[in-house]
């Protein structure tokens, strides 16, 4: 006696505030149909709580930030036509009061999606593990920012060298870059060639740094945005 | 309603000469309204733009429907212009905001038979209004309760139930 068409029902359904949006999903098959098809809950959710994204992953914050999320809003392993959405929570924070203050990102890398916390001086990072389909943070890295912002400071006077015109590079740094072939052959091409930044690089960059502290060298500016978090 | 007697839907009426044209509910029912009015209908205006005679046929809305639509519509066409910030305009909005309140104290049968009407006609402030009245019925119900309101059955199997409670976690905590 009731039903609505599909398409006029979709016009009810977007009408109706994400969690009870969430509700009608579980009416029927054709209501979670009418909601998914038009992709309605994912953006009633996000607007107001939407922190980052990456990779048609996104992540959002419920409740003031208290619980963070990871929303995979097609799953990739399916086709985008089945229009499935998952939520996955974000690893645990030590404490719901100190979450509030912390700053997340998302990112991907080669090795997958991460997701990233900045806490006072806390920098940690996990890795999504998305093995045998299950998805699981593993945390790749605890590290300490007051460390890194002594580095920092004797990294300036390397930045300043950044900016430095294109150099031609000896043969000497070729050789601390990790074992170019030295034959007579390759060393003609290479003085020919400019190569960027060659013979300015920190010391430490090939040796024994990790491979956060690599990641900070070719971004400055993102140093520059980690140290503001600390007041 | 009075039978038109209009030839192509047009003719005089009241005191001042104003266009109306003939609308024909699928029952029969014709209904003779102010142009202006009918207009608020994208349908019937298309159709008054391209012509014809014995009245606009509207099959897929019957008599009862369209005579709730056409008071909505007239109530709206009537709104003057409005003039901001005058008390007058302010006083007509408050009008027309009760007045629209009114009409929605129906049934939620009749309720869904305005959706499909209103959308059937392209009326975009009837649509909003009717889609509004029904979404804050649904909005604090549960699942259950929203079935029994449309007379709907769970067809979802336990496979299915588990994998919606599992979508919904993040969204119900």
């Amino acid at each position: 006696m009731d039903r609505l068409p599909e398409d006029v029902l979709g016009e009810v359904l977007r009408r109706i505030p994400p969690h009870s949006l969430a509700v009608c999903r579980c009416v029927c098959s054709a209501w979670r149909a009418a909601v998914d098809i038009r992709r309605l809950l994912l953006p009633h959710v996000l607007p107001h709580s939407v922190l980052d994204h990456c990779n048609g992953l996104i992540l959002f914050g419920y409740d003031h930030r208290r619980n963070l999320y990871v929303c995979n809003p097609a799953t990739r392993r399916l086709p985008l036509l089945d229009n499935k959405y998952q939520v996955i929570k974000t690893p645990p924070t030590t404490n719901i009061e100190e979450s509030k203050h912390i700053n997340p990102y998302l990112g991907r890398s080669e090795n997958g999606v991460h997701y990233a916390t900045v806490k006072k001086r806390e920098l940690q990072v996990w890795a999504l593990d998305e093995s045998g389909g299950h998805k699981e943070w593993e945390l790749k890295y605890h590290v300490n920012l007051d460390v890194l912002t002594c580095q920092i400071q004797s990294l300036r006077c390397y930045l300043e060298q950044l900016n430095r015109p294109w150099t031609i590079s000896d043969s000497d740094d070729e050789d601390e870059m990790g074992g170019l072939e030295a034959d007579s052959d390759d060393e003609d091409v290479e003085e020919d060639q400019p190569v960027k930044n060659g013979s300015i690089r920190p010391n430490g960059y090939y040796g024994s740094t990790t491979s956060l502290y690599e990641s900070f060298i070719y971004t400055p500016c993102l140093v520059d945005s980690l140290t503001e978090n600390d007041h | 309603m009075a039978a038109a007697d209009s030839c192509d839907g047009i003719s005089t009426s009241g005191g001042g000469w104003e266009k109306t044209v003939t609308l024909v509910s699928s029952d029969d029912a014709r209904f003779e309204v102010r142009e202006a009015a009918a207009s608020l209908s994208q349908t019937v205006r298309r159709m008054i733009r391209a012509g014809g005679d014995g009245g606009i046929p509207l099959p897929k809305v019957d008599a009862r429907t369209l005579s709730t639509v056409l008071e909505y519509c007239n109530k709206h066409a009537a709104v003057p212009a409005p003039a901001p910030e005058s008390s007058s305009a302010e006083a007509a909005a408050v009008d027309l905001e009760w007045f629209d309140k009114e009409l929605m104290h129906v049934d939620l049968a009749t309720l869904c038979s305005l959706i499909r009407a209103a959308d059937y006609l392209e009326v975009a402030g009837l649509l909003d209004l009717t889609c509004k009245t029904v979404a804050d019925m649904i909005k604090s119900k549960t699942a259950e309760e929203i079935r029994q309101m449309f007379g709907i059955q769970n067809d979802f199997t336990p496979e299915e139930e588990e994998q919606l409670s599992r979508e919904n976690a993040g969204v119900f905590e």
